[in-house]
């Protein structure tokens, strides 16, 4: 990647405001505080913040380093995580399991559950797109969006019909939303994150392959079929997850690595990926922050705030190229 | 040690896009000799995008075997030994419009590339030499959005070399040239031929540059085969416009 | 006469007059005798044409349900409505009063006062002020404001909810980090089940020594406003039996 001055500059800013992030919230805590081990300020940065804050990183830095990749593999600019229908399925899915065995959304079971779904929806979509000659990419983003809409429909139907209660309500699929996790669990998100950054980046030569089509790909040794299907099941696996955790929450997956793009001009499917992930989660932490500081106590759902500032962003990218 | 004489060939090849119908009524045969430019000419409609994929190993071959240099069947080939014997340039070469001609370029060895995507210094200098060579250096910071298309038809072309095969399949590629363009295109490909010594195999309609720069013609009708043999055969023995419908 | 709410149903039935119910929405689910009637719709557009077929005198509606869609249909047709406005606790019986001798003409009014006098009596007890909040959900962390018919009741019984008033939202999102910085006295929780676990752990980890009281709502009756949750909120909060004079004829 061009590691030109500008590069840096902004690299530097996102960082640091990254960095910065968990002083700010419902109330601002003063530097200093923090050394002060027994204050309030200290338990609240320590306790609440910083593992919202590892939360924020890794579920932003999924989303937008999938959108890159989604982006890639579909062929398809405008795609980004949620297109293919996955998110729905999840959210009927836990609803349901709410609805008749009151088990919540974000308890281990419905965690591990929602992968579950989300391994066997990719599959699915898979299946219905393959051909004779393969799988065709066309079709895979036509299914996707085929399911998602029917999958959409019923959730809204069931949410319209149920207790308000019931599934966290209709707020979270609609807009998401980020809990207050323990250390534990944000730190086990932010690994995994991590890990599936690597594995993207393990592929990403073979997603360099793909910008030159399926027969040139194939014949510099690729598999563009492999490639795809791998892809898409290990990131629809995670995807599932996150969505359990804080349901879906818009635009992240889209904007970023269009932005990144337009910004560092990144040359390979690597850079764009690494640099999605950084951006991604500083725009959901920014964006968190943001949801929790404009009108304390009252919290935004976070979905409203990234696509408040990320469809403006949208149409500002469009309209520069 | 034998010397081998073709460096593609075709045995009793039935081409088939939905695994049942033929595209022909009649087997294709063919043999392209070495050090030879090949022509693959026909009416659209005939097929010829169809035999290009099968002869890059996607599955449209019905029956019959194709094999490159006379000993390397393409549908027992590992899909890892493809890029040191074929090379391609489709008929629409996608690409990334926001990135700089030698990140272009450097796609071209991909496979050898480790995951870090680090390059040799000596696949950075052949790339550099290249450039200079085919007088495409001013070119190497531009973004691919931004040459022009004949400018662009150029390095797609030169991916495809610098991949480093022995074969060079090229679909219809001077479709959208100039004149000019097409002269340069053709010369270049010429030079491929001659002097870096590589096979080729190119669709086209451009029947002058067809009769200037190739040595070998293959012609689909309809039927399967219309004509294989030397290009002056094809020019000379009013073949060309009896394939064409000239006649 | 029609009913397009549940909280309405559980009234009309409380003051003696479900018999006279032609239809109800999706939900009725209380009294029991409730579900025996027929139903004209889900809960916020019942079926104009199952209205007008019940041939009902009246319309009962309910201002707290945004049902403007369902009264513009109505209007057209010579049907009477009477809306419910059931936001707080005395109001639920000037409500209850007016609805009385608004449909039936009637002055049967020592019910009522019975009922409010039984609610004067359980204010013996109170609350001194104490700060409280009631949690709805945690993920998302949804607590009720001041404008809850809950929050209101419990303000009866001398509570201060922190959620100020100028939080004009019957259930505001709330910043857990907020709560946990200015813990109330009391928390409520309605039917969260296993969530209020993890809310209990962590608060009573935040103030070993200030921890709030922690009561739990069941959805029965305190999820909607109605007399059962009045009735029942004395003996939830101060653990005392509830009081016979609330005994409603069936």
């Amino acid at each position: 990647m061009n590691l030109s001055l500008k590069n840096l500059i902004v690299l530097s800013i996102a960082l640091l405001a990254l960095l910065l992030c968990p002083l700010f919230g419902a109330e601002i805590i003063p530097f200093n505080s923090l050394f002060s081990t027994s204050s309030m300020d200290y338990r609240i940065f320590w306790e609440l913040r910083i593992p919202r804050w590892l939360l924020c990183i890794g579920v932003g830095g999924i989303l937008s380093s999938l959108g890159g990749c989604y982006q890639n593999i579909l062929r398809n600019p405008l795609a980004e995580p949620y297109v293919l229908g996955i998110s729905s399925a999840v959210a009927l899915v836990l609803v349901s399991l709410d609805l008749f065995t009151s088990i919540p959304p974000t308890s281990m079971i419905a965690v591990i559950l929602a992968g579950i779904v989300g391994t066997l929806a990719s599959i699915f979509l898979l299946a219905m797109s393959s051909s004779p000659i393969g799988i065709q990419v066309d079709r895979i983003l036509l299914s996707g969006l085929g399911l998602n809409f029917v999958l959409s429909a019923t959730l809204f139907l069931l949410l319209s019909y149920v207790n308000q209660q019931m599934g966290g309500g209709s707020l979270r699929w609609l807009f998401g939303n980020i809990p207050w996790p323990n250390l534990i669990t944000s730190a086990s998100v932010f690994s995994i994150s991590v890990l599936l950054l690597v594995t993207l980046v393990l592929f990403s030569r073979q997603m360099d392959a793909l910008t030159l089509g399926d027969s040139v790909a194939r014949t510099l040794g690729f598999s563009p079929n492999l490639c795809r299907m791998t892809v898409l099941v290990l990131s629809s696996t995670m995807l599932a997850v996150t969505v359990a955790l804080t349901g879906s929450i818009g635009f992240v997956g889209l904007v970023v690595p269009h932005v990144v793009r337009l910004i560092f001009r990144p040359d390979s499917t690597r850079s764009l990926l690494a640099l999605s992930y950084l951006l991604g989660g500083v725009f959901l932490t920014l964006s968190d922050v943001l949801s929790r500081s404009i009108l304390p106590p009252f919290e935004f759902p976070i979905g409203i705030i990234t696509t408040l500032i990320g469809g403006p962003i949208f149409l500002a990218v469009l309209w520069r190229r | 040690m034998a010397t081998i004489n073709s460096f593609l060939s075709g045995c009793n090849v039935a081409l088939s896009t939905d695994r049942r119908n033929p595209l022909h009524p009649t087997l294709i045969n063919f043999k392209f000799p070495t050090r030879k430019t090949a022509a693959l000419v026909g009416c659209n409609g005939t097929g010829k995008t169809t035999l290009i994929r099968a002869i890059l190993g996607e599955p449209v071959l019905k029956s019959g075997v194709i094999t490159f240099f006379e000993n390397r069947t393409i549908h027992t080939l590992p899909q890892k030994e493809f890029p040191e014997l074929v090379a391609y340039l489709p008929q629409e070469q996608p690409f990334l419009s926001h990135i700089a001609v030698r990140s272009f370029l450097e796609l071209a060895f991909l496979p050898t590339m480790s995951v870090l995507g680090r390059l040799s210094s000596a696949q950075t200098d052949t790339i550099s030499y290249y450039l200079h060579r085919w007088r495409l250096a001013s070119l190497e910071k531009h973004l691919m959005g931004r040459i022009s298309s004949g400018e662009r038809q150029k390095i797609f072309l030169l991916r495809a070399f610098l991949q480093g095969a022995k074969c060079l399949v090229l679909d219809e590629p001077t479709n959208h040239l100039d004149p000019y363009g097409k002269s340069e295109f053709w010369a270049l490909i010429e030079k491929l031929n001659h002097d870096d010594r590589i096979e080729i195999l190119v669709t086209s309609h451009d029947l002058d540059h067809i009769q200037k720069h190739s040595q070998w013609v293959l012609a689909l009708d309809k039927q399967g085969v219309a004509f294989e043999g030397s290009t002056r055969d094809f020019f000379d023995s009013n073949q060309s416009k009896k394939v064409f419908g000239l006649l | 006469m029609i009913s397009t709410s549940p909280q309405v149903t559980e009234l009309v039935f409380a003051l003696g007059k479900g018999s006279d119910l032609v239809g109800t929405v999706m939900f009725s689910d209380y009294p029991a005798q409730a579900k025996a009637i027929p139903q004209i719709g889900p809960l916020f557009t019942p079926s104009i044409e199952k209205t007008l077929r019940a041939q009902a005198d009246w319309v009962l509606m309910d201002s707290s349900l945004d049902q403007t869609q369902f009264m513009t249909n109505l209007s057209p047709h010579p049907i009477r409505t009477f809306s419910f406005e059931l936001k707080t606790a005395r109001g639920l019986f000037k409500e209850a009063e007016r609805f009385l001798s608004a449909v039936y003409d009637s002055t049967d009014l020592p019910l009522i006062r019975n009922l409010e006098r039984c609610f004067q009596a359980s204010q013996t007890e109170s609350l001194s002020g104490a700060s409280f909040i009631i949690l709805v959900s945690t993920s998302p962390f949804i607590a009720a404001g001041q404008s809850s018919f809950l929050s209101n009741l419990i303000s009866q019984y001398g509570g201060r909810n922190l959620i100020s008033a100028d939080w004009k939202q019957d259930y505001p999102l709330l910043s857990e980090e907020w709560l946990l910085r200015n813990p109330p006295e009391l928390i409520f929780y309605l039917a969260m089940g296993n969530e209020s676990d993890g809310i209990q752990s962590l608060i009573t980890r935040w103030w070993p020594k200030k921890t709030p009281r922690f009561i739990s709502l069941p959805m029965d009756p305190f999820g909607r406003a109605s007399l059962g949750a009045i009735a029942a909120i004395y003996p939830t909060v101060f653990s005392k039996p509830i009081l016979k004079c609330y005994e409603l004829k069936p």
